[in-house]
């Protein structure tokens, strides 16, 4: 076990490295540079004196040996080229904190609400209850969040002004995207549980339980919910990794100072560090998460092991 | 692991909850409250809730250079001189400098400094201001806008680092006496004392903090009317008033929030439920919903953005005068205003922005005129003559014209196609729209791989020098590759005319001269609306204007 575990984190620092090196030299390629985003040409010199502050005028090789130094030895990502004096890393770790609230919250509720809407469908199967179900089912599936931000925004805020339009640190903040986000999982997870439902319930195994007179409730619960519970823990693997990183639109819509806005103005900016950063963060989390489910595979499974 | 997340988010749900309950919610009565200020009684609460629509870079003065940043800095920092606008008109007035005078041609001028005090109580010094300065020019210092004072003595050589900053013609004559010596007589001067390049700098701060001087509200001290409370990145900056600066018992707002809102509907409908008192809005649909709105004022502003057309005069077919001259001429402006902007913003031949003054003379572009006659004739005639003049034949249909532009939203796509059905109908050319994400078109218009491209321009510092200064031929921020000796004479000399009707003749000429060879095409002078809350009083009227909130107060809320 030992070994399989030490092997799975050569690989994964191995994927790191690969990762990194290709964004660092991906986005060094894309034409334009940090004082892009100035929205006019400032004279040369004060261009030369930037790039020569920022190492920025030296071949892209030596800048990544730099950079790569920079990680090894003092595990530091830079300072952010957009915002000067904010360093990466610090940047990661606060903005991802902020992430992670609205974005656990509506994971938590989407689950919970989102297994129990499946068992209701399974278990009313071609009933009303099911078509109840699956009609929210689609409904999270094919509303984009940037429609349903603006519409929530515009009932609760503008109309009703029961809530805040924008802002972070109250409790009222975070309603609304929380809202907005669970709408997703709910969806994914009612569906998920669903089916899996079915599929076991369908098994002979409960029909020997009932055939033995186990009770309606404790075959679901013992036999059914347990089984069919499984997949949904691979699913929630990835979905765990992905709320550290945020959601762009709608932490732009209210005002959520999260990660999510940087893994999009950081490219736009040409803000070198903070595209590296904030690649190599989504990257060491979801390498981070396989793992986790490989290891938890390889405890279910002994087969997984065996290679 | 499952419940470990539970937990954790519990607890963060907690914590906001509790920092939310520590806020405290008993409503502080200000200190100006019931005051009178023009009629008007003041609120107990004195709080104006503004925004930002993009998170500043950095609160350092001379590492920034967005105007989100400076939105704060004229609120936080006192520069030596600031404008006010007065009744419509843009007035200097004196700030951190007391008063301040010139010698007779204008190449030494002296700043007397008032007392003041920074935001943590040490005394202001005429060593703070030379120190902002010395940083906005040191080329190790990252800073963005050195080039804005290179006028001073030894400034340009200082910023590219072949002269020491103990060279620079500033000199300290005692802790209220600054002495600051020019390389010529440079009339426009003292418009650059209210720009991010002149503003007062802590030493100590600066150095206490070094890379991270201004990237925290608690990493910079200030000297202006307000002090920055908290910024919280990406969210809010709020700013409380500065009891210790010169002037406080005439800065009447105890709080200003700065929400930073990025997404456009949301900062409507932020306006809309009264989270933030005032809004600029730059389209005509939001226009409808708040002119019907009860209690809300409108004000319309010309602001200093110029939206044109530019060639390269390098290329093949754009080098040809005439050819620049029939694209410029089959534009329709108005036309442009009503198909694409719907009737919004104002169609705008000459490239000073309407606002700018000159100097005491008032509005430079009452003086120049409208530049409508830099262009005339018939556009299919005036791109025949310039095909024959490059021996292309006579059939416009066999040119095929890139047009290149900085953005891939839908909106530049619509702006993109009229031109090319507009160039197709009077020109018969075929045009092919080329969009680009805005890195990669500044990156291909700078190294010249385009024929015609759009931009927008915002005029640095009140003078029409700013502006005209971009066209020159060593300047390069307008990649035209056009190039005129005698417009860059008209502009040396303009740059040391001390009189301001000389001065504003030997512009005028300049920029007749530069519109009638036709290296760029203005098409539009951006304009703005803005609605506030009819509570909310003295806000200023200028885009000039650099006074900041210190004026603002809430009236009937």
């Amino acid at each position: 076990m030992k070994k399989f575990i030490a092997r799975r984190i050569v690989y994964m620092l191995f994927t790191l490295f690969v990762i990194t090196a290709a964004t660092f030299f991906l986005m060094h390629s894309i034409p334009g540079d940090p004082l892009s985003y100035m929205a006019r040409n400032l004279p040369e010199q004060t261009r030369a004196n930037y790039y020569a502050k920022y190492g920025l005028d030296k071949p892209v090789f030596d800048q990544f040996v730099i950079f790569l130094k920079g990680l090894l030895t003092e595990g530091s990502l830079g300072e952010s080229l957009r915002y000067p004096g904010r360093d990466v890393t610090q940047s990661l770790f606060t903005y991802s904190s902020v992430s992670v609230v609205p974005g656990g919250l509506a994971l938590l509720l989407g689950l919970i609400i989102g297994v129990l809407l499946g068992i209701v469908a399974a278990l009313h199967k071609n009933k009303w209850p099911d078509y109840i179900v699956m009609f929210i089912a689609i409904l999270g599936i094919t509303v984009p969040v940037f429609v349903l931000a603006s519409l929530l925004q515009y009932i609760f805020s503008v109309h009703f002004q029961l809530l805040p339009t924008t802002g972070w640190g109250k409790p009222e903040n975070i309603i609304l995207p929380v809202a907005c986000l669970c709408l997703s999982p709910i969806a994914t997870y009612a569906r998920y549980v669903k089916s899996n439902m079915l599929d076991v319930m369908s098994q002979d195994y409960i029909l020997t339980a009932e055939a033995k007179g186990v009770s309606g409730f404790n075959v679901i619960r013992k036999h059914v919910l347990r089984n069919a519970f499984l997949p949904c823990i691979t699913l929630l693997g990835g979905q765990i990794s992905g709320i550290f990183t945020g959601s762009f639109v709608v932490e732009k819509i209210f005002g959520i100072p999260g990660l999510g806005f940087y893994f999009i103005s950081s490219i736009n900016d040409r803000d070198y560090t903070m595209i590296i950063g904030t690649t190599v963060f989504a990257a060491a989390l979801f390498v981070f998460a396989q793992l986790i489910i490989d290891i938890a595979y390889s405890l279910l499974d002994p087969r997984i092991r065996v290679q | 692991m499952r419940k470990k997340l539970v937990a954790v988010l519990l607890a963060g749900a907690m914590a906001l909850t509790l920092a939310a309950c520590g806020g405290g919610g008993e409503k502080q009565v200000s200190a100006s409250a019931g005051k009178t200020v023009d009629g008007n009684v003041l609120d107990d609460e004195q709080t104006y809730n503004t925004y930002l629509q993009s998170e500043p870079t950095t609160l350092d003065s001379v590492k920034g250079n967005d105007t989100y940043g400076w939105s704060i800095l004229v609120n936080i920092m006192e520069p030596l001189t600031r404008v006010e606008d007065q009744d419509g008109k843009d007035v200097r007035v004196p700030a951190g400098a007391e008063s301040w005078e010139s010698n007779e041609d204008g190449s030494v001028w002296t700043f007397h400094l008032r007392d003041n005090k920074w935001a943590d109580g040490q005394d202001v010094t005429a060593e703070d201001y030379a120190y902002g300065i010395r940083q906005a020019l040191d080329p190790n210092s990252g800073s963005l806008n050195g080039y804005l004072i290179t006028c001073i003595k030894n400034g340009a050589a200082v910023n590219s680092g072949e002269m020491d900053a103990s060279e620079l013609g500033v000199k300290v004559i005692d802790d209220k006496t600054l002495e600051i010596t020019l390389e010529n007589p440079t009339p426009y001067f003292i418009s650059l004392t209210d720009t991010r390049a002149m503003l007062p700098m802590r030493q100590d701060i600066v150095e206490q903090y070094g890379d991270t001087y201004g990237a925290e509200a608690t990493n910079i001290v200030g000297n202006g009317p307000f002090k920055v409370d908290t910024w919280t990145h990406n969210s809010e900056i709020i700013l409380k008033k500065n009891e210790n600066y010169w002037n406080a018992e005439n800065v009447y707002l105890d709080t200003v929030n700065f929400k930073i809102i990025n997404d456009e509907s949301a900062l409507y409908n932020s306006f809309d439920n009264g989270s933030i008192d005032s809004v600029s809005v730059g389209s005509t649909e939001w226009e409808q919903r708040f002119d019907s709105k009860q209690d809300v004022e409108r004000k319309d502003f010309n602001s200093t953005g110029i939206r044109f057309h530019f060639y390269n005069t390098q290329d093949p077919l754009f080098q040809n005068e005439n050819i620049r001259k029939a694209f410029s001429a089959a534009i329709d402006r108005d036309d442009v205003i009503q198909t694409i902007f719907q009737g919004f913003h104002t169609p705008y031949a000459a490239w000073v922005p309407q606002p700018v003054s000159i100097g005491d003379l008032g509005n430079y572009r009452e003086i120049a005129g409208d530049m409508e006659d830099t262009i005339s004739g018939d556009p299919k005639e005036l791109l025949l003559k310039g095909m024959e003049e490059l021996g292309l034949g006579n059939d416009p249909s066999t040119l095929t014209v890139t047009f290149t532009l900085g953005g891939t939203t839908q909106w530049l796509k619509t702006y993109g196609e009229y031109f090319q059905q507009v160039f197709h109908d009077k020109l018969g050319v075929n045009v092919v729209v080329d969009q680009n994400e805005w890195g990669t078109f500044q990156s291909k218009t700078n190294s010249g791989d385009y024929q015609m491209a759009y931009m927008v321009w915002t005029i640095d510092y009140n003078d029409p020098y700013s502006m005209l200064e971009v066209m020159k031929s060593t300047a390069g921020s307008v990649p035209t590759f056009w190039t005129n000796e005698e417009y860059d004479e008209l502009l040396n000399q303009a740059s040391v005319e001390m009189d301001d009707q000389k001065r504003a003749e030997l512009m005028k000429e300049a920029e007749h001269l530069m519109l009638s060879e036709a290296p760029i095409c203005p098409v539009i002078n951006e304009a703005t609306v803005r609605y506030s809350y009819s509570y909310l009083k003295n806000l200023s009227n200028s885009p000039f204007d650099t006074m900041g909130a210190q004026r603002v107060y809430i009236s009937g809320k």
